[in-house]
């Protein structure tokens, strides 16, 4: 049983008639890493603008640390932080002096030794005194990244932290990330829109949509509720005998080429079709089998799937 | 309050003001200009009112760039940090409104008085006008126009909480619908019987007729000061709760997270 850092009960926000945070209610552990998907608009921003005090909720509870947010704002920023693709430090100044701006924000001891240590970690110290405006978003990125582990926060909030990132850098900070949390038992709420590097990283996750939490599970776990496959058949000769069998067996199929034909299949009917083909005559010249990913759990939820999901 | 969080944010106004040309522009060109025009007006009516009365005008001017600096740093700084999407990293650290106002009014202080001793300096040097002629009234004219400055800046920063940048032109021009109603230049007087009336509900109609006194014949009026600090309470507490309340309502329907889009 992990220690709880956060815990939100029956979070709810109402602008005016929209609903965007639905009655939510979640937790995370010491040293646990767990993701926030959904579609745009599904409340992942509103949830993580309240969890971090600058929105207010119509109803519901945080609790950081057993404290309650509400009474104890001081406290728990003190213990927390925030990192967005989509927000910048003060750009006409350095990312040296915006980081001792924040590190006397926290109330960070050692300031200097602190802000050393990370732009080393994190490979940032050539740029340390160029206007953070005129550096590349990878670079910012990091730069905020180190601004958000400055007060050595048991809880960090990711907001797509790697959305401006090339897959190297992306690489190096997630590698970063995952040492952290090791190392100093960090819990990190993540949010992102690349389903590998949330299936990376997380330990759980959280699918919202329309402000409901509609599937929370490990990535793994999420991925196993969706029990059929991709099968893909390329096959020699015409497409009638190949339709014929797939329609005689009611099983849904298109062909996206001439002499290929795609199958979203059961995983256990798979051997089924193949022998049943193979007995109709149809050579077949390639067989690939694509096994759901958190990609297809997302897609399955966007589109609208997820009283399928809740069902499997 | 936290000190080392005030003084954080002080920090950040101070290296903004080290890197940015428009920071020394807002600060020192307009008010450095200004004083040349309104030094010249003053020659160019001691030729037909007096000396002394026409140079009244630079007691005008010097003490209004106070209160529009005093604005300014509340009004732009924040929107400063807001244009480069950085206040909601500053409203998620530990740091409360009071400390954030507090580094903001310590901040205008600052500038304004690094502004004041350069704008005396020039006054005297080049019009032989000299702003110690308000003798130990001086700090109190002073503290009067900054209380006021601060009200309006937190009634506009509350404001753009609330509403956005869409009204970000009143930092610069809300303070400015006051200046002809408020006897900076000219006594009240000349003004038409109405706008007189509008014109002492101000604090610092008080103090700009008072100054002018002061400067013209060396006595200072008490009772302009007394009333003027007593509406400048007024208007801070209600600057107060108007801010806290709109940053509140700014939180609540989300407006606050908007605001760097």
């Amino acid at each position: 049983m992990h220690e709880s850092v956060l815990e939100v009960s029956n979070l709810y926000k109402q602008f005016n008639t929209f609903v965007a945070v639905d009655k939510i209610s979640f937790s995370i552990g010491r040293g646990e890493v767990v993701g926030l998907l959904g579609p745009n608009g599904a409340g992942k921003t509103t949830t993580i603008q309240i969890l971090m005090g600058i929105t207010t909720p119509t109803s519901g509870a945080i609790h950081y640390f057993g404290r309650e947010f509400e009474k104890h704002r001081q406290y728990c920023l003190q213990r927390i932080n925030f990192t967005s693709a989509f927000n910048s430090l003060q750009g006409r100044i350095t990312p040296y002096e915006n980081l001792k701006v924040f590190a006397g924000l926290y109330d960070v001891k050692n300031e200097d030794e602190k802000i050393n240590l990370l732009t080393d970690r994190l490979e940032i110290k050539p740029f340390m005194n160029i206007p953070y405006n005129r550096l590349s978003s990878g670079q910012k990125t990091r730069v905020n990244l180190a601004k958000s582990l400055l007060n050595d926060p048991a809880l960090v909030l990711m907001d797509e932290p790697t959305a401006s990132l090339d897959p190297d850098i992306a690489d190096k900070l997630l590698t970063f990330i995952e040492e952290l949390r090791q190392k100093q038992q960090l819990s990190i709420l993540y949010t992102s829109h690349d389903m590998k590097e949330v299936t990376r990283i997380c330990d759980r996750v959280i699918f919202l949509d329309l402000g409901k939490i509609v599937a929370e599970d490990t990535p793994l776990g999420l991925t196993k509720r969706i029990k059929t496959a991709r099968l893909t058949l390329t096959f020699d000769g015409v497409k009638a005998p190949v339709a014929t069998y797939l329609a005689e067996k009611n099983i849904a199929h298109s062909f996206p080429r001439r002499q290929v034909v795609s199958i979203d299949i059961k995983e256990d009917l798979i051997p089924k079709v193949i022998f049943g083909l193979s007995n109709r005559n149809v050579w077949l010249t390639d067989i690939d089998i694509r096994k759901p990913n958190l990609e297809d759990v997302f897609l399955d939820i966007a589109r609208g799937g997820k009283d399928e999901l809740d069902k499997n | 309050m936290s000190w080392t969080r005030i003084r954080s944010t002080l920090l950040q106004a101070w290296y903004y003001q080290k890197h940015s040309l428009e920071a020394w522009v807002d600060t020192i060109w307009w008010s450095f200009f200004s004083l040349i025009l309104f030094g010249f007006l003053a020659l160019f009516f001691a030729q037909s009112s007096g000396a002394e009365k026409a140079k009244s005008i630079l007691v005008g001017f010097i003490l209004w760039d106070m209160v529009r600096l005093g604005n300014e740093e509340l009004t732009i700084s924040t929107l400063r940090d807001i244009w480069s999407r950085n206040l909601s990293n500053i409203f998620t650290t530990p740091i409360s409104t009071s400390e954030f106002l507090a580094a903001q009014m310590i901040a205008s202080i600052i500038r304004s008085t690094a502004v004041f001793i350069v704008l005396s300096i020039l006054a005297w040097f080049f019009y032989g006008f000299s702003i110690l002629r308000l003798s130990w009234a001086l700090p109190l004219y002073y503290g009067n126009l900054l209380l006021f400055s601060w009200s309006c800046g937190m009634f506009i920063m509350g404001i753009l909480f609330r509403f956005g940048t869409r009204l970000q032109a009143m930092a610069w021009s809300m303070i400015i619908i006051i200046q002809p109603i408020t006897g900076v230049f000219y006594p009240i007087s000349v003004l038409p019987r109405l706008l007189q009336t509008v014109a002492y509900c101000f604090p610092i109609t008080y103090i700009f007729e008072a100054a002018r006194q002061t400067y013209l014949t060396g006595s200072v009026n008490i009772v302009h000061i007394g009333i003027a600090l007593f509406l400048n309470i007024i208007y801070f507490s209600l600057a107060w709760l108007s801010f806290h309340r709109l940053f509140a309502t700014a939180k609540r329907t989300g407006s606050f997270a908007k605001l760097e889009g």
